[in-house]
């Protein structure tokens, strides 16, 4: 007979949790940024580095191993080998962009090389080798590769900025990391998580499958030939991608209204009317702040609320705890409810006045952290007891 | 050989998870398999038990994936009954 649960894939929780519990506090920071008007790149890299890399690097720590098979050994060194070097660039990038310190510039350069573009190679390494590549796992190849290029052109520019030469890479460097990087892996994982968490039908094949593989051919093209129409194709694939993935939430079987389903809702509105706006009008600030904060940042807090219980659950089951509360019980809904909405209306501020959002989306990461200490704690606090397998054997 | 039929189809997680380990306790070699049937691959389930010896075969009809969990030594017998 199968007797209990042993050698598990999972990463230990601190792994992620050390990057999920980094990128609120590089949102406050860059609303501290906003409200007291520092550069706008060092703003926009406090959200695009500070808050959703951390993220995003922590979330394929923790699903790679589980997801796909691919193991990190000593998971928590590795995250804090990846961690120290991305807080320690992200700063330096800051005070490099926002404060004009150009003698930061080449640190900057060198340690955000070493932790994303390393993270990049590692990760990729480890990926090709994987037995089975599922459309997720192709979009998350490509997100990565996207990351690579973006993070050495990233470097480029960092060199180009020390020397007070000229930044011709920087439409291609933000292509590549805003949409390359963010936006494959926000397709990827959305592949594995809405189906698995929302209870929906997986999109199409006919879309899914080559979805991914299109975005980054167009954006590589983008990149080569620098031709405006082909970042509109870029839209228009994402477009599909938000219009196919409402659809499959809007005709979901259980109709209970969770703040996390909102999220990913909004994201995908924000998502459809940022392509919309591209595809129309054209790629200015305003498309930026719907992409980054409209719909990554929408997907990211979703994803959240339902990934931290997740894991709460499965690494204290995996020590065989079973009387944890539930994961709906972990995350209070009516806090998370009333994040959703500072939320659309720092979005709105945002989009309009600009500046004023700061107070907001400082009082909208502050509220996220207090919503997630409660499985957060809960995690911490069975750690410390013994594991009902090893007392029962 | 039993099959022990577990339809997670309309459950969020951990439910599908807990059903297919709760079952497992009472899946037996050369007596008894499980059946998942999901609504996508269950990739956590799937590397979770991999490392525990328990094999397993994902067949597709349309959107529904039928998962087959067995021990090693039942394949055959698996394979047959299912028409691999």
């Amino acid at each position: 007979m199968f007797d209990g649960v042993s050698l598990d894939q999972a990463p230990p929780f601190e792994a992620p949790l050390l990057f999920f519990l980094t990128a609120p506090l590089f949102a406050i920071v860059g609303s501290i940024l906003l409200e007291y008007g520092a550069g706008e790149f060092a703003i926009l890299h406090a959200f695009s580095i500070g808050f959703l890399a951390f993220i995003m690097v922590g979330a394929l720590l923790q699903m790679l191993p589980v997801v796909v098979g691919v193991k990190f050994e000593r998971p928590k060194r590795v995250a804090l080998l990846f961690w120290l070097p991305l807080v320690g660039g992200t700063l330096a990038l800051i005070a490099t962009l926002g404060f004009g310190q150009l003698s930061l510039a080449l640190f900057a350069a060198a340690t955000l090389l070493l932790a994303l573009g390393g993270f990049a190679l590692v990760t990729l390494v480890k990926l090709f080798k994987a037995p089975r590549k599922s459309d997720a796992v192709i979009a998350m190849i490509l997100a990565l590769l996207s990351l690579l290029l973006a993070t050495l052109l990233g470097g480029h520019l960092l060199a180009a900025l020390a020397r007070g030469k000229e930044l011709s890479l920087l439409p291609l460097h933000g292509a590549l990391a805003g949409f390359g990087w963010v936006g494959l892996l926000i397709v990827g994982v959305s592949y594995q998580v809405i189906p698995m968490f929302y209870i929906t039908q997986e999109l199409p094949a006919i879309v899914r499958r080559p979805l991914a593989p299109a975005i980054f051919a167009a954006l590589l093209s983008y990149a080569l030939f620098q031709e405006e129409w082909l970042f509109k194709v870029v839209d228009g694939l994402f477009l599909l991608f938000a219009l196919a993935t409402f659809w499959r939430l809007f005709q979901r079987k259980r109709t209970v209204k969770e703040p996390t389903v909102a999220f990913f809702q909004v994201a995908m509105i924000f998502l459809a009317a940022t392509a919309l706006y591209g595809l129309f009008h054209g790629h200015d600030w305003r498309y930026l702040v719907a992409f980054g904060y409209g719909f990554a940042m929408s997907v990211v807090y979703g994803m959240l609320y339902k990934i931290i219980p997740f894991l709460v659950w499965f690494h204290l089951s995996s020590r065989g705890f079973f009387d944890i509360p539930t994961m709906r019980e972990l995350i209070s809904e009516r806090l998370a409810w009333l994040h959703l909405y500072i939320h659309l209306a720092s979005l709105s501020l945002l989009l309009t006045t600009t500046k004023s959002a700061a107070p907001l989306i400082l009082a909208e990461n502050l509220l996220f952290l207090w919503i997630i200490k409660a499985p957060i704690l809960l995690y911490f606090r069975y750690k410390k007891r013994p594991s009902p397998f090893a007392t029962s054997t | 050989m039993r099959e022990i039929v577990v339809d997670t189809r309309d459950l969020e997680p951990p439910g599908p998870m807990q059903m297919v380990l709760s079952e497992l306790q009472s899946m037996l070699p050369g007596e008894s398999f499980i059946h998942q049937i999901h609504r996508m691959e269950p990739t956590m389930l799937i590397n979770r038990l991999a490392p525990m010896g328990i094999e397993y075969i994902i067949k597709r009809d349309g959107s529904t994936y039928h998962i087959y969990y067995f021990y090693p030594e039942d394949r055959s017998h698996v394979e047959e009954r299912i028409d691999v």
